[in-house]
């Protein structure tokens, strides 16, 4: 990610190819800073390897992504925490501004209070989920990107996460971009809705949840 | 528990039955658990017996940690990069294949009958072995994680550290495992073919004078010091490696 004049995320995507098959195609959107953008289409339409791009993680593009200055927290579909390292360990080992003091905060702040000791699988799928958004939020960053976090829980534990997602940034404003296949979830959570439609994805229309400073 | 009460049981039916061998045929050929015992505490009264297995400790830790070093780089390369594994699969199994006896020989025969020989022929039997276990082990290695590593701006070394290396664990402890098992068995031969000290070569001078008594207590001794390394060390490192389980 390359940083731009202006300090919200400004992606483009004219080609994405895997071969021959074109995966997305002259897609542009933006993020205004402090603005909650939800990604929303069907399965398989390339949602996620736009966030890869966005996350600097897949760079065989052709086009621009221009990020804030600052650090990158993302939560992906899974947990991926490393198994091998303790929960605070895993916190600790992404660098956070605040060490071991803010490990400590952002733990409780996820409702996971002295756990930091333990073992990664030896916590529910719900609690290792927690940690994964406490580990994006411990960087301070200045884009947060969401992958499907909350997927494949049941509807209780996710409207729990949701809340306490929602919670976090009202504490710690960020820019968002949160990709899921759930429209309720979308609405729920985000200032601002873009639709995308597949093969090659580009987004098919926005949907303003909440209005949010704009742009000059 | 019960699994070691087994085997106890199981190998003191081995002594048995060797003691009961022994007494039928009442020769000098086959002595007793206890003449075996015997000679093994006068030996090492003398300073013979840990004099020797000394060297041979020695020999089996040195061709251990250059096969292990040198084997995990090649095993690793091969297992992330594509053209490293096409160039060096041929010699993988050219070198799987080759007989130890083959190496020992020709080690002696190029580099001369020194130590520099001794080891570089141990360690060359057990390098394709170990590149071959931690090629899996590089294989298998989860790109998932290496993105959040990469997401979250990790350096290398803290990567590798932190990411990769224990991933590879479980690959790097089976091959120390059948490593071991093997060197040990690599470096008697080693030593019985040109060697002046180590228990292959006091195994060798105590066939030619047919003195199965000494013959047995160096190899009774090997064995239980390869045990101990096996339960006081393999095993509590083993332990702590995968506690996380």
């Amino acid at each position: 990610m390359s940083s731009g004049a202006e300090s919200g995320l400004a992606v483009t995507v004219r080609d994405k190819r895997y071969g021959a098959r074109q995966v997305i195609g002259d897609l542009t959107f933006r993020v205004a800073p402090g603005e909650f953008v939800a990604l929303v289409g069907p399965s398989g339409c390339g949602k996620s390897t736009l966030l890869n791009i966005l996350a600097g993680l897949d760079t065989a593009f052709d086009g621009t992504v221009q990020a804030p200055p600052g650090r990158l927290g993302m939560v992906f579909q899974a947990p991926r925490l490393l198994a091998w390292r303790s929960v605070a360990d895993n916190l600790l080992l992404v660098d956070p501004p605040g060490g071991a003091a803010a490990v400590e905060d952002v733990l409780a702040a996820v409702g996971l209070d002295g756990q930091g000791s333990r073992w990664p699988n030896h916590l529910s799928l719900g609690m290792q989920r927690r940690v994964a958004v406490a580990r994006a939020f411990v960087v301070n960053p200045a884009v947060l990107l969401m992958d499907e976090p909350f997927v494949s829980l049941d509807a209780a534990l996710a409207a729990s996460l949701r809340d306490l997602l929602r919670g976090l940034l009202a504490k710690r404003p960020t820019t968002v971009v949160f990709v899921t296949h759930d429209l309720a979830e979308a609405r729920e959570l985000a200032d601002r809705i873009l639709y995308l439609a597949p093969s090659p994805t580009r987004v098919e229309r926005e949907e303003v949840i909440r209005r949010q400073p704009s742009f000059a | 528990m019960s699994v070691d009460l087994r085997r106890a049981g199981s190998l003191m039916l081995l002594l048995m039955l060797w003691q009961a061998v022994a007494v039928m045929t009442d020769s000098p050929l086959l002595p007793d658990p206890v003449a075996v015992v015997a000679r093994m505490a006068a030996d090492s009264a003398t300073g013979e017996l840990p004099y020797h297995l000394g060297a041979t400790l020695a020999r089996v830790a040195a061709s251990f940690v250059l096969a292990f070093a040198v084997g995990a780089a090649i095993g690793v390369a091969m297992g992330r990069y594509r053209a490293i594994d096409r160039v060096f699969d041929g010699w993988l199994i050219f070198f799987l294949n080759l007989p130890a006896l083959v190496t020992i020989i020709l080690a002696y025969v190029w580099l001369g009958l020194g130590e520099v020989a001794a080891i570089a022929a141990v360690a060359i039997n057990k390098i394709p072995n170990v590149a071959a276990t931690l090629r899996e082990g590089a294989r298998t290695l989860d790109g998932d994680l290496a993105a959040v590593a990469r997401v979250y701006g990790m350096s290398r070394w803290r990567t590798l550290r932190h990411v990769v290396a224990p991933q590879l664990v479980p690959f790097a402890l089976a091959a120390v495992r059948t490593g071991l098992a093997l060197i040990w068995k690599i470096v008697l031969v080693v030593e019985l073919l040109g060697r002046s000290n180590g228990v292959g070569f006091q195994i060798h001078m105590h066939f030619q004078m047919f003195d199965v008594t000494g013959l047995l207590a160096y190899a009774l001794a090997f064995i239980l010091v390869v045990q101990a390394i096996e339960l006081f060390i393999l095993g509590p490192v083993e332990a702590r490696l995968v506690q996380w389980r």
